[in-house]
């Protein structure tokens, strides 16, 4: 899940500078051009994040699009005041389901213009695809989609019909997104430029992303997680692909149709899924966090929950000479190989988690009772 | 306190302080109580849920074990002093909800509601996989699963869906846990872990291939996996098959065998692929093309095993030049396509551009 919270320095003193200049509000009508009243007919949702401005992007795969909706939320709440424990059965029984099985969380991001958490779910026995904010009094509300302000940017790749969106981030001036085909094995990385005008397909283009392991074998590789990083002037796309080397591509350059290829960076260990990163500070360092499920966890465990946590330092990206086969690895065996990556031990069982503010990260946590939704301290 | 229970198509009852329309399928629930005017009062008729309603009037779920849950989420309504209750959205059936009502004594009265379902409930089952054959490559890519009836989605699918080997262990984690149902949750595409596949991956370095060569396996869809109105499959669903060596070669068109039809009928034109490729894909990316560049309509059969690919048109077969196109993405069983291996060795020669395109001619055949 993306995180547009993830910005490098120079983006986010940009992002203030707008901000003063213009108002919340003005930021968010340069994101959206035109926009349309009413309800978008969203499919399905598999993935949510933010734009500036309380700008909500929900990746709807079954029809091939993201919808940006402006939520209008853009005034400063208070942040959780402390954890709703079993949330999804909480939310289970709000949405009609007596079970905690009887709904799938699809993904949780905060709005960075508010600090209000934002929640995508699924009622299983009728597919019913809801959306539901919490508030610092752990209040749990419908965002209802029947009739809000939006506009559709169709995710086309050609004759591949991309069939679930991946990820979705904000990255300064453009939208970027990952996407894949049911059929294919395809992966497309699209760049959307803003401001976002309705049905404006053609400010989207797609690119397919390459991996190339020991020197040798070059394949497609679909990334699960994308988030923007800036570096010398240049814009990179850093994503995490399943098994589970952290990539990077310059979007810069990136030509409608094109193929890119990715350098590994960095080796976080075979056998797990990343599910969501993000950039923050830290003492006057930056790092990146990211967590991910372990599906060797019951062969070998990396811990007592298959859901773990990383932290690294930012610098890790900027590396251009080990990059692939010489790429900084996490573990030698199962040992720790570097000081520059950590297991994050206080972490474990984090299901989804997203910015809020500087400090602070909303996580929805496995526990032995169910599905926590908590603010923990960064890490 | 007073309770009763709507089931099936009961008629509303006349009686008791909460009044219940809308119970049958695909009715909106309603669920009202009458107000005394203090309690009407009180509400903000513009605000009337946040205003108090939600406290005079709430619904939720009880489970099996008769505990209630929180109030569904719900929109209000002040009609004069009747106070009305909506879901938000819409109750699922064969689930018990109450409905609580605070009285102006302070006490409170209870009505049970139970949504009846519009007709049986069938268990769902496996009607197809694909690939089709029982000979596979080790290499192979990924399955298709059709079932009857919608399925329920969710991560758990990637724990319940096996591959066994044949002296009946499971084979760990084989597949990329992303979900791609199609749209109408039929058909569910696996991936077998690329991971797993890719040559030079660390997670195939670590844990080896998830198919071996010259082996027998099967995979095992079980009973358990539900459809989406909750009901267990039919019956386990098992299909066996043998692996082959790994395949690493491009499906090239020139290597495709053609049986060219008859001029002026209908025969179907018939592609010999010699392997098996993707179904999916053999629906939309083979087309026909007349030599006036009009592309042909007709309809498609895929043969036995995906390796053979059967178009009969919808017009008589014209005495001229006929094209095939072929889109450069069609899989095979392993991911190969026209245009590049699965996993490209960059150690070997260059890839040379594949023609995709294949010229034919109808051909007279003398009458019997």
């Amino acid at each position: 899940m993306p995180k547009p919270t993830g910005r490098s320095l120079p983006c986010l003193l940009s992002l203030l500078i707008a901000v003063v200049t213009c108002g919340s509000n003005a930021f968010a009508g340069s994101i959206l051009k035109s926009t349309e009243s009413g309800d978008p007919g969203v499919r399905s949702i598999q993935v949510l994040s933010f734009a500036p401005g309380g700008v909500l992007l929900i990746g709807d795969g079954a029809s091939g699009r993201i919808v940006a909706v402006e939520t209008g939320d853009t005034k400063q709440v208070a942040p959780l005041k402390k954890p709703i424990a079993q949330f999804k059965k909480q939310l289970a029984g709000r949405l009609g389901a007596p079970t905690a099985k009887g709904v799938e969380i699809i993904d949780m991001v905060v709005n960075p213009a508010s600090g209000r958490i934002y929640v995508a779910a699924r009622r299983q026995a009728d597919k019913q695809y809801v959306i539901v904010t919490v508030d610092g009094d752990g209040e749990i509300r419908p965002f209802p989609l029947d009739n809000v302000r939006h506009a559709e940017i169709a995710l086309s790749a050609g004759d591949v019909k991309v069939s679930r969106v991946t990820d979705i981030a904000w990255a300064e001036d453009r939208i970027i997104a990952a996407g894949r085909s049911n059929e294919t094995f395809a992966s497309k990385i699209f760049s959307i430029t803003t401001p976002i005008a309705h049905n404006a397909e053609s400010n989207s283009y797609s690119a397919e992303t390459y991996h190339v392991s020991h020197r040798r074998w070059e394949t497609k590789a679909p990334m699960s997680v994308v988030i923007p990083f800036r570096e010398n002037g240049q814009t990179f796309v850093v994503g995490a692909f399943s098994c589970t080397p952290v990539v990077k591509y310059p979007i810069d350059s990136l030509k409608p149709g094109a193929q890119v290829k990715g350098s590994s960076v960095m080796e976080l260990g075979s056998g797990n899924r990343p599910i969501d990163m993000f950039i923050y500070e830290k003492d006057g360092k930056p790092y990146v966090l990211s967590n991910t499920f372990r599906f060797h966890h019951e062969r070998r465990p990396f811990g007592p929950s298959p859901y773990w946590t990383v932290k690294f330092q930012q610098s890790v990206l900027s590396e251009n000479k080990a990059v692939n086969e010489t790429a900084l690895k996490r573990l030698k065996g199962y040992e720790p190989a570097t000081d520059r990556v950590e297991m994050v031990e206080s972490w474990h069982g984090v299901m989804q988690m997203d910015k809020l503010g500087d400090k602070q990260a909303a996580v929805l946590r496995q526990t032995d009772s169910g599905i926590d939704l908590e603010v923990l301290p960064l890490p | 306190m007073v309770s009763f229970t709507l089931v099936m198509l009961v008629a509303l009852p006349a009686s008791g302080p909460i009044t219940v329309r809308g119970v049958e399928p695909g009715q909106e629930l309603e669920v009202s109580i009458v107000l005394s005017k203090e309690q009407a009062a009180s509400l903000d008729t513009t605000r009337v849920g946040k205003s108090g309603g939600k406290r005079l009037l709430w619904l939720a779920t009880r489970d099996a074990q008769g505990r209630t849950g929180p109030p569904i989420f719900a929109r209000y309504q002040l009609d004069k002093n009747r106070l009305l209750l909506r879901p938000s959205f819409p109750l699922l059936p064969e689930t018990t909800y109450v409905a609580t009502a605070r009285l102006p004594n302070g006490q409170t009265t209870q009505t049970t509601i139970t949504i009846s379902r519009r007709g049986p409930r069938t268990a769902p089952e496996v009607t197809r996989v694909f690939p089709s054959g029982d000979r596979l490559p080790a290499n192979c890519l990924k399955f298709y699963v059709h079932f009857s009836a919608p399925m329920r989605e969710g991560r758990e699918i990637f724990e319940q869906i096996q591959i066994v080997s044949e002296d009946g262990e499971v084979v760990p984690d084989p597949w990329r846990r992303v979900e791609l149902w199609s749209t109408d949750a039929k058909r569910l595409t696996l991936w077998i872990h690329p991971g797993r596949i890719k040559r030079g991956v660390n997670l195939r370095e670590e844990f080896g291939p998830v198919l071996r060569p010259n082996q027998k396996y099967h995979l095992v869809i079980p009973k358990r996996v539900l459809g989406a109105n909750g009901m267990k499959l039919e019956a386990e669903f098992s299909k066996a098959f043998e692996t082959t060596a790994e395949d690493h070669t491009r499906p090239l068109p020139k290597h495709w065998q053609i049986d060219a039809p008859s001029v002026g009928t209908r025969e179907p034109l018939q592609i010999r692929f010699g392997k098996s490729l993707d179904r999916a894909q053999l629906l939309r990316m083979i087309t026909v093309v007349a030599s006036d560049g009009r592309t042909i309509r007709g309809s498609i059969s895929i043969g036995s095993g995906e390796s053979t690919w059967n178009f009969r048109p919808s017009e008589n077969w014209m005495n001229n030049r006929h094209q095939l196109i072929v889109d450069g993405r069609l899989e095979d069983a392993a991911g190969n396509t026209p245009l590049r291996p699965f996993d490209n060795d960059l150690g070997s020669r260059t890839l040379v551009a594949p023609r995709l395109s294949i010229t034919f001619t109808p051909s007279f055949k003398p009458k019997d």
